[in-house]
């Protein structure tokens, strides 16, 4: 063994510098099935603690769904549990081309490839899609994982200031000499919750000839009238030519994404690839529940109609209540404290209430953007948000923060 | 026994490197670039361009990209 203890001491000192900057994740063990309410060991070795939960991306209250848990019991059933081969080898069941035409009409597609993760789908799209000649423009605030295939594709790659449609089009001016101009974007942001502008993102696309990448995992389900996404929300359906998105939040919360958009671009994915061609296939029983979830989905809004319902009762509690909120619709509501400090205890302070929220502060938000981001699901009934904000309030006044703004907070207790 | 190990010229050495890879179907071509790189405590980043500036420009895209605060 060839592990010498000079590795051992670096990689110790790398870890503990992750804890002296705050940064250090620790898991909390969840004793029960995802849910508003669950029971949570934290830390570990602590006696198990019912909450609520406010930081699940399960949006649309699926993950634990009835007839999603019998229709993956009903997959696991009639196609088994693993596929033990790549997709183009012996890994693609009739199940897996048929959630692809589920999602292809669900989003409003030419065809759907899916990958183990939207991560993946992130990774592997823009390698197969653009070389040297292309241009790849993106929002600097896009998800991790599209920075990340970003990088390994050659295209060059260029950025625009958040949400600026001005500095936008002053890069796909500069770009006019490239073969493709490609603008990468989220639908929405998770940090922030806001939703790209993307009637005025296609409108520039047209203008300045480029093509539109949205990545709308945390859309998909329930932003627009229908759920189908924030392609749907800003009037733009079947004007993006490249949508990724997650089965892992609103659409039953299990894992997958998938890259969506016109035949040709989802073919070379299917042939070029490199984490569709060399990842397994998703699970049949996580194909079967994602076919019932789409399902459900199409059926009815009246999941996403509760949501958004959800969202909009939270964000009056919390403003009435004198905290102070990053604007949006979305489900993604952030609170803001500013003072990590004050981030953290009130996360931990909340925990102990029976609320289970996080706390994010520098360098995994902006130097003195400090919050508390909690996500609504349409799992959620109004006595557990009810319950929820007596609890917000109760250590907001212990704190002192209730009613107070970015300066008053900057000046009680700094940034 | 002793064995006396002669490194080949550098241009014999490039040379070779070509012939192998022209042999195995690949045009080869090769061209001085610039590389530019950023250090911050053990954070790295590089890029690299035809001119300085060139290499500098794409150096600051890829660090707006890396140093943008982010969320799962």
């Amino acid at each position: 063994m060839a592990y010498a203890n000079a590795t051992r001491e670096r990689l110790r000192g790398e870890i503990a510098a992750i804890r002296e900057a705050g940064l250090f994740k620790e898991e909390r063990f969840i004793h029960a099935p995802q849910g508003a309410e669950i029971d949570v060991e934290f830390p570990a070795g602590a006696a198990v603690q019912p909450v609520i939960n406010l930081c699940a991306n399960n949006y649309l209250g699926l993950s634990s769904h009835p007839e999603v848990l019998a229709a993956a019991h009903a997959g696991l059933d009639r196609r088994g549990y693993g596929m033990s081969s790549v997709r183009f080898i012996c890994g693609t069941q009739d199940l897996h081309r048929e959630l692809e035409r589920a999602l292809s009409t669900f989003l409003g597609v030419e065809d759907t490839l899916l990958f183990p993760s939207c991560m993946d789908a992130n990774a592997g799209v823009f390698e197969a899609l653009f070389d040297e000649p292309d241009v790849l423009i993106a929002d600097r605030l896009v998800h991790a994982s599209i920075v990340d295939g970003m990088r390994l594709s050659k295209a060059m790659r260029d950025t625009y200031k958040h949400a600026d449609m001005g500095h936008l089009e002053q890069k796909l001016a500069e770009h006019q000499d490239r073969r493709t101009r490609v603008i990468v974007t989220d639908g929405v942001f998770s940090m922030d919750g806001d939703i790209a502008p993307l009637d005025e993102i296609v409108a520039l696309a047209e203008r300045y000839d480029a093509m539109v990448f949205v990545d709308d995992s945390h859309a998909s389900g329930f932003i627009g009238a229908t759920g189908r996404g924030t392609h749907e929300a800003k009037g733009v359906l079947g004007k993006i030519d490249i949508i990724t998105t997650t089965l892992g939040k609103a659409l039953g919360g299990a894992s997958g994404g998938c890259v969506s958009g016109h035949a040709e671009l989802v073919e070379l994915c299917r042939q070029r690839a490199r984490p569709y061609l060399f990842s397994n296939s998703v699970p049949p029983v996580i194909v079967a529940a994602a076919l019932k979830v789409i399902e459900l989905v199409s059926r009815t809004t009246e999941r996403r109609d509760k949501l958004e319902e959800n969202a909009r009762y939270w964000r009056r509690l919390l403003t009435e209540a004198g905290f102070d909120l990053k604007a949006g619709e979305s489900p993604i509501v952030p609170v803001m404290l500013y003072n990590a400090k004050i981030a953290q205890e009130m996360a931990r302070e909340l925990f102990a209430e029976g609320i289970y929220v996080v706390g994010f502060f520098f360098p995994v938000v902006p130097k003195g953007q400090a919050r508390i981001r909690t996500q609504l699901s349409a799992a959620h009934e109004k006595h557990h948000l009810d319950r929820a904000i007596e609890a917000f309030v109760k250590v907001g006044d212990r704190l002192g923060v209730r009613g107070l703004g970015r300066e008053e907070i900057a000046a009680r207790f700094g940034l | 026994m002793s064995t006396t190990t002669v490194e080949p010229a550098p241009a014999a050495a490039t040379e070779r490197l070509v012939r192998e890879l022209q042999e195995r179907g690949w045009e080869v071509s090769s061209r001085l670039r610039w590389v530019a790189v950023a250090r911050r405590g053990v954070e790295v980043e590089e890029a690299d361009g035809a001119t300085c500036l060139e290499a500098l420009v794409r150096l600051a895209e890829a660090l707006r990209l890396e140093e943008g605060a982010r969320l799962p």
